[in-house]
């Protein structure tokens, strides 16, 4: 044989085929696997009553689970069986012989080999152009934990971990309904990584499913390491910092989306779940936001809403009033910051950046660190660092108040992919409003605005139900700034299959 | 999911409708209705209003007659013609572009960024503006729908909290109580001042392409937005006139901030509205040219496509440079002097006159009437259309350029900054209180005592009562002290906190009225401040927003 690559195509896939005398296929085996520790094959004489055959039993040691190998291949196969009753040595195996259920034939080289690197046992059979594989996966996994990125008061505390088969299992056992589709498939020519699109096959649109589809067969790419990954594949606007699939490692909020007619994603290794089509509403949405009495889940809203314009905003409109329109602020207010001001060095634009930057300093060594450490950096950080600042005269105290104001504001943005685009907008806000004060604040915001009402998530508009929602559809409007009762949430979103839009009835209607 | 045809919802036909039209009427229609009628501007706002409604009908019953959009049909049967036509419509909308332009920039100068060169304020605004209008109909449906509610809202707040500043016996005056003796005499003036809210509202026209781009284009959605738009325009109007008086606001073309100066919200978190309600009327201003912009970049676009429109790279920053061209031509004054004359008393009659000519060569009139076989009912129809194209350049067409309103008299067309170099907060020094008194010398009129806040080692309110210092000087206004002070302490006066104005009697009443003028046009002096005078012995207290509206209408105080 020449070198490795050429029994790949262009796409990365095995061009050989298997091959009726096990001795090729084992030398193709072993010539694949040379110098792969981690792999574990051996040749077995199986004795049987019809004549003895020889079988190649491949697998990768740490993926898979040794005993189940053991108890379920390896005893049955070596027990020398007399009654047959008439099957050749391929049935045998296949239908009696092993003690497994998830057995199957594989006639593709490849895939064969893609079934051992994800953690199966194949098992090559002498005189036959046909592989045997057997789920034997058991990886080193998290198990399930409390979701401490997307924590809420009220609700479920499990959350998606890096196994692909527990984040499916984990919305399948919400959504109980023969209805729900799991279509599978790999991503990635060299990770080959699982991905399934979950969907319900009656609520979700079709054509939103097949678009997801199409965009994931966009591309061919070496690797998808995580959802992420795949994410920036999958949509149209690459440019804009604001993310078009909404990221969760919530599995309920996963069932209430799929639920409302959406599409998730879920990818191996990922403990990040997609979903499609995403706005600005969803965002800014909890799933608490369901669980407690709705007058609750509405101020929580709002405090949201509010706390996402000041993020971006709060530190913008200071430079600009500070430094231009003073006379806006009440007396008081403007001696005491014009006292502050009196020792510091630098300009406020310049304060301001400064201490933005070590903030955004702090909060990138805070999430380096292992947790503890992360911690302590967060309270040396935030209080002896600042206070430092304050008396060097590198910043006032009005900065640091305002600084950490729009910092505790982008962190109550439930999704933290959300959150840090109007933490990196807040400095182009700075920015406007130190050239142009409030005139610079205002458009600024209105570039932010112009952009936001031309992005599109998988056709829905992504300022929904601001902009695009039908005249007088007051439907659109329940699930937005105040959340109605569940009572009163009759129908689903509109992006949801026409003619399926309601959700909630009384028996017998 | 959405399909992408081209079509706009009501709701967003709507709301473009109401953002494109309304922001430049608030600020000028109480402004030119009370400078051009004067004591007879509220039936002149009414009677423009009908005009304006009037107007508003025929752009409608226009636009039903071109279901695909004029546009398209000039573009597709009309041939060269129909590319002249193209033309002068993209010339137009510069011109009106680049005066709104102009304009919106000489404001926001003066308010906000007065030591900016005003090419800096403009340019960035038009680039925005381009990119803005840059987009699908769809798009634009989109952001309008979007940013409506973020120049409405901020409207209507700060219209409630100027609520306590209102003069309600003056509405009733302004609206009924209006003087019918000389009436007749001032019969002009009204007529001009309601033709001057009709050039104004005429950006109604733009509606003649946005309606045929509805799902559905029904009358009540017209109709909505006329009536929204003369209802803010009404309601502006009364609210501007009642809380200035007539004579103020007819005195100056921003009027409807100087409301705002005097008003502040609940709790003084915010000590004036105007700079806030400048901000959102940026968005207003934005949807405006935007609109022209964007409609002009349509036209380029078919004016340069062969058979079906397709978007060009270059149309919109070619489209940016003829507005921002056209601002430098209204910064001509002589040029600016014809164009207005164009504007006023041309322009509105070609924004129906061309679609009027257009819509009857599309229904074949003009050639079955050169046949002869045009038929009865077609022929009263296009009687009808002929005696509204007939009466508008009647009604428009017999001036001469020494007639035309100079609206555009405020503006400051030399684009250069307004005053110095502004400093930050702590190189500033905080004027509480201002004493006024005559001068004992000859040169100078006045003797200006400033207190000003002492701010060293001010702690905040709970360090009991703020220190002041004292700076006197003589000076022949106001402007005058700042700058000396400026030049003596290379410290900035900031006048943007005085809470006290002191009056000393010896002044002469011209002193006074000369100071208060000089006040009046200075942006950062806040209009709720106390001012405290002597007349006869008796010492008085009167609000300054009080004493300007005073000063202007010519009663004593």
């Amino acid at each position: 044989m020449g070198n490795i690559t050429d029994l790949y195509d262009k796409d990365n896939k095995l061009k050989v085929d298997i091959s009726k005398y096990l001795d090729i296929n084992v030398e193709i085996l072993k010539y694949l696997f040379d110098k792969c520790g981690d792999i574990v094959q051996k040749t077995i004489v199986l004795e049987r009553e019809q004549g003895n055959t020889r079988i190649h039993v491949i697998y990768v040691d740490g993926l898979v689970n040794v005993q189940q190998i053991e108890d379920s291949i390896i005893m049955p196969l070596s027990y020398e069986w007399k009654n047959t009753d008439g099957r050749n040595i391929w049935e045998s195996i296949l239908y009696k012989e092993s003690h497994s259920v998830d057995i199957k034939r594989e006639a593709s080289f490849d895939m064969t080999i893609n079934s051992v690197l994800k953690g199966d046992t194949a098992i090559f059979v002498d005189g036959y152009d046909e592989a045997l594989v057997v789920s034997t996966k058991r990886f080193p996994l998290r198990s399930i934990s409390e979701n401490d990125k997307e924590a809420g008061m009220r609700g479920p505390k499990d959350s998606f971990n890096e196994g692909f088969r527990f984040s499916t299992a984990l919305i399948r056992r919400r959504i109980r309904d023969a209805k729900l589709r799991v279509e599978q498939g790999t991503m990635g020519q060299r990770t080959r990584t699982d991905y399934a699109i979950i969907y319900m096959e009656d609520i979700a649109r079709p054509s939103l499913v097949q678009e997801i589809k199409d965009r994931i067969d966009r591309y061919d790419i070496d690797a998808i390491l995580d959802s992420g990954m795949a994410e920036h594949i999958l949509e149209d606007n690459w440019y804009s910092p604001f993310p078009m699939f909404q990221s969760t490692t919530r599995p309920d909020k996963v069932a209430s989306g799929i639920l409302e007619g959406r599409v998730a994603v879920v990818f191996d290794n990922s403990p990040e779940v997609i979903m499609a089509p995403s706005n600005f509403n969803m965002l800014l949405q909890a799933s608490d936001d369901y669980y407690n009495r709705w007058a609750v889940g509405t101020f929580a809203r709002i405090l949201r809403y509010v706390a996402a314009f000041l993020a971006i905003t709060f530190p913008g409109l200071y430079v600009a009033v500070t430094t231009f329109h003073s006379e806006i602020l009440p007396d008081k207010l403007l001696f005491a910051i014009a006292s502050a001001r009196t020792m510091v060095t630098f300009p406020i634009v310049v304060e301001m950046i400064i201490m933005e930057f070590l903030f955004e300093l702090l909060r990138e060594a805070g999430i380096r660190l292992p947790g503890p450490l992360g911690n302590t950096i967060g309270v040396v950080g935030g209080l002896i660092v600042g206070q430092a600042a304050v008396d060097a005269g590198i910043v006032s105290t009005i900065v640091v108040i305002v600084v950490a104001l729009s910092a505790i504001a982008s962190f109550s943005i439930p999704n933290e992919e959300f959150a840090s685009v109007f933490r990196l907008l807040k400095f182009f806000i700075i920015f406007t409003s130190a050239v142009f004060g409030l005139y610079g604040f205002i458009l600024g915001l209105l570039l932010v605005a112009i952009h936001l009402s031309e992005l599109k998530s998988f056709g829905v508009p992504y300022m929904m139900p601001v902009v695009g929602g039908l005249k007088g559809d007051v439907e659109e409007r329940k699930d937005f700034i105040v959340r109605s009762p569940i009572n009163t949430m009759k129908y689903r979103p509109l992006w949801a299959k026409s003619g399926n839009r309601i959700r909630l009835r009384k028996k017998g209607r | 999911m959405y399909l992408e045809n081209g079509k706009i919802s009501e709701r967003q036909c709507f709301r473009i409708g109401v953002l494109e039209n309304v922001a430049l009427g608030i600020v000028l229609i109480p402004y030119i209705t009370a400078n051009v009628a004067g004591d007879w501007h509220f039936p002149s706002l009414v009677i423009g209003l009908i005009f304006t409604g009037i107007y508003a009908t025929v752009v409608y019953f226009l636009s039903k007659g071109f279901p695909e959009g004029m546009i398209s049909y000039i573009s597709e049967s009309l041939g060269i013609f129909g590319k002249i036509i193209q033309g002068i419509y993209i010339l137009r909308y510069a011109v009106r572009g680049g005066l709104i332009i102009i304009f919106f920039g000489s404001i926001i100068q003066e308010y906000m960024l007065r030591s900016f060169n005003m090419w800096w304020l403009i340019i960035p605004f038009a680039l925005i503006s381009g990119y803005g209008g840059n987009k699908d109909i769809e798009k634009r449906g989109r952001l309008l729908e979007l940013l409506f509610w973020w120049m409405v809202v901020p409207i209507i707040l700060v219209a409630v909290f100027s609520i306590s500043n209102l003069d309600w016996k003056a509405i009733p005056e302004m609206v009924i109580g209006f003087p019918t003796m000389g009436i007749s005499s001032a019969l002009g003036k009204i007529f001009m001042g309601s033709y001057m809210v009709l050039v104004i509202l005429s950006s109604l026209e733009l509606m003649l392409f946005t309606l045929v781009k509805q799902k559905k284009n029904s009358w009540e959605n017209a109709l909505k937005i006329l009536i929204w738009v003369l209802i803010t325009i009404l309601v502006a109007h009364i609210l501007i006139v009642a809380i200035l008086g007539r004579e103020w606001t007819g005195y100056d073309s921003s009027s409807v901030l100087r409301v705002m100066e005097a008003s502040a919200f609940p709790g003084g978190t915010v000590e004036r509205l105007d700079y806030p309600v400048l901000a959102f009327w940026i968005i207003g201003v934005f949807a405006t040219v935007s609109g022209y912009m964007f409609y002009s970049k349509e036209l380029i676009n078919h004016i340069v496509s062969k058979d079906d429109c397709k978007e060009k790279m270059w149309s919109m920053p070619v489209v940016i440079v003829l507005f921002v061209g056209a601002s430098y031509v209204w910064s001509k004054t002589i040029i600016a002097k014809y164009l207005t004359w164009y504007l006023v008393w041309i322009d509105v009659a070609v924004s129906i006159a061309v679609p009027i000519v257009v819509w009857l060569i599309k229904k074949g009139r003009v050639k079955n009437f050169l046949k002869g076989t045009i038929s009865k009912k077609n022929a009263k129809s296009s009687i009808i259309m002929l005696t509204v194209l007939i009466s508008g350049i009647f009604l428009t067409g017999c001036s001469k350029p020494k007639d035309t309103v100079e609206i555009t008299k405020d503006v400051n067309t030399d684009y250069k900054a307004l005053s110095g170099e502004q400093k930050s907060l702590e190189n500033r020094d905080y004027v509480v209180k201002l004493n006024v008194s005559s001068s004992d010398l000859q040169e100078e009129d006045y003797s200006f005592t400033f207190e000003i806040a002492d701010l060293e080692g001010y702690k905040g309110s709970s360090e009991g009562s703020l220190k002041t210092k004292k700076y006197e000087c003589k000076a022949d206004g106001l402007e005058d002290a700042l700058e000396g002070y400026y030049k003596e302490k290379e410290r900035q006066l900031d006048m943007g906190h005085m809470e006290d104005l002191a009056l000393e009697e010896k002044l002469t009443k011209e002193n006074v009225e000369e100071l208060i003028k000089e006040i009046s046009e200075m942006p950062q002096i806040p209009k709720s401040i106390t001012v405290a005078y002597k007349k006869n012995g008796e010492s008085k207290k009167i609000s300054l927003r009080e004493m300007i509206k005073y000063m202007y209408a010519g009663e004593d105080f």
